[in-house]
Order: structure tokens, then sequence, then C-alpha cells
């Protein structure tokens, strides 16, 4: 961000810029998008599994969904958790048009082998056991461990029970477990 | 839920130390601004937009412009270039007073001359011998018609028809050689193409005509013509007239002006009389062909003063001309005579002269273009006939019933059998290529027998009997096969052959040296004898039968 050009407007409340983007400013919009497009775009990369086209088609559906519902968001909460919500939908919509060619999803009674937690885990490695889970599984747990989110939020979110959450975020985390065994890694696609 | 759903602190750590944040690609940044753009959520911006909304405009004006511009101009020029030709006509037409059919027919008569004395000097050429012609006449000396006959009275229409000496031309090389090399002389032809009524004039003379037309002027200079109608007064100055042609060599004539008749001639060596005009001013002196004119009072003909005084002598004036002959010198009175009253031609010619080349060839391309146009209007007229019989013929089959539509059909292959039949015929006609079979010994025939042992006995063939496989295998390949009515004709022989279907019955088949016309006509039952004839025996009984054999 350059601080010679805009020094106030890196500074501007989100609301602020958001009014301007309505009244159809587009330097506006520009702020607003450099200020929230790098996490949103790591969590889209995550939720879609780590594919960059597949999360950069999310971000522009999200920035385009949000500009459309801009003028009925009513700020009660902050506009990087409603951009994230948004954001959360077109992940899960595209790994759904996705996911019906590419991935098929484990069965529930499949109880992945359990393994024993390793000592240390590369950020490499881990993101690359993400990226493998199945989408229900990875969406659960990128939202709870990566993202810090409560079961409960996570719930509404996906509009499930927090019960279907916790059970998937058990299944999840024996996943990943089970992916990340040293044995299992060249496994990993 | 055990423990172990729980997060190690490995994990957790590991978890937290996951990259929350991914520096998106600046192409994204523009791919969503352009995509919130077109739905119509960020306004388009006038910097990036408007410029080439109307740009399009100015530039399909412009380019309209230049277009509507250039399509003026094009007309203009069209416009104006007709008008000129128009012009150029006109004014040829004003100047000589006389119609332009008159020029016309003139011109004609001059390009008819002029194939003949080509169609000569064809055949004079043929050994090789192209030389140039010698100018003659122009200047104080009249041109003379029927040079090369010394004496004669204007031959007209010869081959050797001597051309005006042109202005434009320099040092011109005389060589008095035989009658074809005058028509050496002839300009070579720009390469225009004029239309001609002659229909007798095949198309390779075309063109040849078309210069003759172009070059009217100094073709028509030296054609006879029997009608003179009188006298015009000209514009020009009345030239002096010797009535004698002179040939020499290096030598050139510079005319003093425009209209002017008269001139500078340069010697680099004393001229010889080539021909003497009957009752000129030449004869009635005594000078004969063959006399070498070394000077004109006094001044020697090779000098500047002296060539200057040949081209500007007038009628009237008396020149004494100092002549040599069987290599004595003599010294002769002349008196310089009018020239001869000119024929409706001659005064043509000089008038046409008298335009410019640039008129001429406005002339000719204006004509040119009235060609093309026609032809186009032809090829257009065939193209609807085409498209109308086709139409009139699927009309017809339409109309038909079953029955008749099969009778047409079978009638069409029939043609078609008939088609493919005389080409397998044609193809067969290429026997030639394979040796001939050996013909059975016949008495009849002890000339063609002997044939086959030599592959191409040169022409013409041995009169007598000869087999049309005999023919065939020595004359070479087929250039022609075609028919006449129901007459077979194949046209073979080592040269081009060109042939043409005049109409149904009538043929004409063009090669190097010849043609021939084949024309088909019903035969006419041979008159009966006549009754003075002594009657045969049986006469009496069949006096109006044709004699049998």
């Amino acid at each position: 961000v350059s601080a010679g050009v805009a020094p106030d407007l890196a500074a501007q409340p989100d609301r602020e810029l958001a009014a301007r983007v309505l009244a159809g400013d587009e330097i506006a919009f520009r702020d607003l998008y450099r200020r929230h497009t790098p996490r949103l775009l790591q969590v889209a990369l995550r939720l879609v599994g780590g594919d960059e086209a597949d999360a950069e088609d999310v971000v522009q559906e999200t920035w385009i969904k949000a500009v459309e519902r801009l003028d009925a968001f009513r700020w009660e909460a902050a506009f990087g958790t409603w951009l994230h919500a948004i954001g959360l939908n077109a992940a899960r919509e595209a790994v759904r048009r996705r996911g019906r060619r590419r991935e098929v999803a484990w069965a529930e009674d499949d109880e992945p082998p359990a393994a024993a937690p390793r000592e240390r885990l590369e950020a490499v490695d881990l993101e690359r056991a993400i990226a493998a889970l199945p989408a229900g599984y990875r969406t659960v747990l990128v939202l709870h461990d990566v993202e810090g989110y409560t079961h409960e939020a996570i719930a509404e979110r996906l509009g499930v029970t927090p019960g279907t959450t916790k059970s998937q975020l058990f299944w999840a985390r024996r996943a990943i477990r089970a992916l990340l065994e040293p044995g299992r890694k060249d496994g990993i696609p | 839920m055990t423990d172990r759903d729980e997060l190690t602190r490995e994990e957790r750590s590991a978890f937290e130390a996951l990259p929350r944040e991914r520096a998106p690609d600046a192409a994204l940044e523009e791919r969503v601004v352009a995509a919130l753009r077109r739905r119509g959520l960020l306004p388009i911006p006038l910097a990036a937009g408007a410029p080439r909304r109307r740009l399009l405009p100015w530039l399909v004006g412009a380019v309209a412009a230049s277009l509507a511009l250039f399509a003026g101009g094009f007309a203009a020029g069209q416009y104006f270039g007709a008008r000129s030709g128009a012009a150029a006509v006109l004014s040829g037409v004003q100047a000589s007073h006389a119609s332009a059919a008159e020029i016309a027919a003139h011109a004609e008569r001059a390009g008819a001359l002029y194939v003949a004395a080509l169609a000569a000097l064809n055949q004079v050429s043929d050994s090789g011998n192209a030389a140039r012609c010698g100018h003659r006449g122009g200047g104080g000396l009249a041109p003379r018609r029927g040079d090369l006959r010394p004496g004669g009275r204007r031959l007209g229409g010869r081959a050797d028809r001597p051309r005006r000496p042109s202005r434009r031309r320099g040092a011109a090389r005389a060589q008095r050689q035989d009658p074809g090399a005058a028509a050496g002389a002839v300009h070579p032809v720009r390469g225009v193409v004029l239309t001609t009524r002659r229909r007798t004039v095949s198309r390779s003379w075309t063109w040849i005509i078309v210069g003759a037309l172009a070059l009217a002027p100094a073709v028509a200079a030296g054609q006879n013509d029997s009608t003179e109608t009188g006298r015009r007064s000209y514009a020009f100055d009345a030239p002096g007239w010797l009535g004698m042609g002179v040939a020499c060599s290096h030598c050139s004539f510079q005319r003093a002006g425009r209209r002017a008749s008269g001139g500078r001639w340069t010697f680099s060596a004393p001229p010889s009389v080539f021909s003497v005009d009957a009752d000129g001013p030449a004869e009635q002196a005594g000078l004969r062909a063959g006399d070498t004119l070394v000077a004109i009072d006094g001044t020697p003909l090779t000098s500047q003063a002296g060539g200057a005084a040949f081209g500007a002598i007038r009628p009237g004036q008396e020149v004494t001309i100092r002549y040599r002959r069987e290599g004595r010198e003599h010294d002769v009175r002349l008196r310089v005579a009018a020239r001869p009253a000119r024929s409706e031609t001659y005064a043509m010619a000089e008038r046409l002269r008298e335009l410019s080349e640039e008129r001429a060839r406005e002339l000719v391309r204006v004509q040119h273009q009235v060609q093309r146009t026609q032809a186009e209007l032809e090829r257009q007229r065939a193209y609807m006939d085409q498209v109308a019989q086709k139409l009139e013929q699927a009309q017809l089959l339409s109309r038909l019933s079953d029955s008749a539509r099969l009778k047409a059909t079978q009638q069409y292959m029939m043609q078609l059998d008939s088609a493919a039949a005389s080409w397998r015929r044609a193809e067969s006609a290429y026997s030639y290529l394979t040796p001939p079979p050996a013909l059975p010994a016949t008495p009849a025939a002890p000339a063609t027998a002997a044939a086959p042992a030599t592959p191409l006995p040169p022409r013409p063939l041995p009169m007598g009997p000869i087999s049309p496989n005999d023919w065939r295998h020595a004359m070479g390949p087929l250039r022609y096969a075609g028919r006449v009515g129901d007459v077979l004709v194949e046209v073979r022989g080592p040269a081009e052959v060109s042939t043409s279907n005049v109409t149904d019955s009538v043929t004409v088949i063009t090669s190097r040296d010849v043609s021939v016309l084949l024309e088909l006509r019903p035969v006419r039952p041979p008159r009966p004898a006549r009754p003075a004839r002594p009657a045969t025996p049986a006469g009496p009984a069949t006096p109006a039968r044709p004699p049998k054999d």
C-alpha cells in the first residue's frame, strides 16, 4: 500500500469506503478490495483445495456478490466477516460444481485409520493435507482449526447443527492425521 | 469425544502458523473491477471507454470521406478523360474539315494496305532480313509513292510504302535493299488494341491494324489514291518539290517547325537519287536514279548550309544541283515545283499527323475502353442467356410427363454417347505415338509400304495413294479433330494450328503457312448429259440420270 498516494484512505473505515463504492467510486472499491482480498484469497484457496484458478474465481464471485448486496448490509458485523461468509458460500458452490467430476467423498462410516500425532508439522505438508481432504471435512477443519470459528458459527453458516460440525471436525482431524502419517506422505495427491 | 479429538499443541501451532493472507495477482483486481463494470456495479470511466466510442465514428467518417474523394476523383478522371478523348477526335475532325466517317474509312483503307505490307514483309523477312528503311522524300522533296519502280506512276498499296520521316527520329540509316526492307520501317506497335470492323481479318492481325490506325498519318502519306478531288488549302507552307526520292546513309531531317514542311537536312555522305518521278522537275532536268547529289547552288550537301538549303527549297525557286554520274560531275538547273495536288487521303493524313501523340493515345484509350465495355456487356448478355436457357430447360423438364422426361433423358444420354464416341475417335487418332501396325503389303501402294521404316518422312508426302493411318503417322501431332457436317476433319502437323468453326458447315483451319477453309455444301445432282454429246448405247433410256461410272 502506497502511503504517499492516499494515507488517509488507508485509514478510512470500511463503512466510509463502502458508501463511496455505492456512489460509484472505483478508487474506493480498489481500496476496499486491496484491504480484504489477501485474506479472502487465502481462505478461498484452502476451501477449494489449493486450486489457484478456482480460488480466484471464488474471489471474483465474492466481490461481485458483496458489491451487489452492499446496500443491504446493515453493518452489524464486521465487513470482513460478512465478506468471508459470502466467500464461504462461493467457495462451497465452486467445490460443489467441481466436485461432481473430481472428488469422491469419503463415506461417513468408512473410518480412516487413526495415526499418532506428529511431533512437528511442516506448513507445506499441512496445506497439502488440507487440500487432500474431502470437501466437507476440509470446510469445517479450515473454519474451525485455521480460521478459529466456533462450532455454532460454522453450523449457522453451513446451515447444519453444531453436532454435525463437531462430528465432521472429528473425522476431518482423523483424516488429516492419516494423511500426514509419514508412510502415507507419498499418497497425498 | 476422546482427547484425541482435540488438537495437540504441535498441531495447533502448526495450524496457527499457516499463512493467513495471500497476495492476489494484480490481474485479479482488474478482472474483478472489469466484472463489476460489466454488471453496472461500477461506473465505466470516461478515460477508458469514451475515446474508443467516439473515435469509431470519426474513423468511419474519415474512411468514408476518403473513399468518396477517391471515387469522385476517379469519376472526374474518367469524365475528363473521355471528354479529352472526344475533344481529340473532334479536333481531328474539324482540323481536316472532313467527317469522322471519312477519316475512319481512310484509316481503315490505310490499315488494310498496312496489313498487306506486313504480310509481304512477313514473307520477305523470313530470311531474317529486317533492314530498315531509308528516309526518302520529305523536306524539299516530295514523298514518292511506288519509289521502287523508278519511273512508274504511283504504285499505291505496295508492300514497300515509304513512311514519312518522323520529326522525332534522329539519324536514320538508309539502305537500298530488297522491296521487303522498306516495310521494315514500320513503327513498333505500341501495344494498344482497337476495335475493328474488319471481320475478315483474323485476330492476330487486329493489333497490326490498330497500329496502322494509330500511325495512319504516316502510312497514308505514302498511299496512292486515284480519287484526287481537288485541292485544299493547308495551313502549312506549300513545300517545294523536285520530284525525286533520295537515299542517304547516316542522314537526318529536322523539320523547321510544327506546321512547316521544310526543314534542315544533315548528310554525312552525299545522297543518291533513288527514284525519279515522272514529269517531275528532276526528270525534266535529266536526273536519273543512281546519280549522286553533290551540291546545291555550289554548296556541298554534306555541309550544314547545303543541308539547310536543300531542305528549304520553295516552289518557283531555281536551284542548281551538282550531281555525279559515272565518275563525272554535272550541274543541272532545276525549277522547284509545287507539290502536286494531294489526295484527300494525304490531306487527312497530314492533318492527323498534326494531332499530337498524346491525343492519338487518348483516342486509342477511349476506344479501348469502349471495346472493353462492349466485351463486358457481351459477357453479361451471354451469361443471362445461359441462365435463361437453363431455366427454360428446367421448366420444360418439370412440365413433361414421366415418359417424356425419360425420353428426354435418353436423348441426352445419346448425345453424351455420341460426344464420347467422337472423343474416343480423337484419342485413337493419337496412334502415331505408338508404332503403326504393319500394313499388309499391297501392290497398289508401294510408296506407303516403305513409310513405316522412316519415322517422319519430309513434307510434302509423296503423292499417290496413302492410307489414313500412314498419313497420321507421318504428319505428326494431332492439332484438331472435329467435323464439318458429317465429314470428319483431322489436322496434323508440326506447327501450331488454330481452327475456328465459323458456322456448322464452315470451318477454318489456319497454320503458319496455310489457311484452309472447309465448307460443306449440299451436293447438287450432276447435270444431265447434254444431248449434243454422242449418246452412249444406253443413253436414250436414261437421259436425265447422271452418268454412271
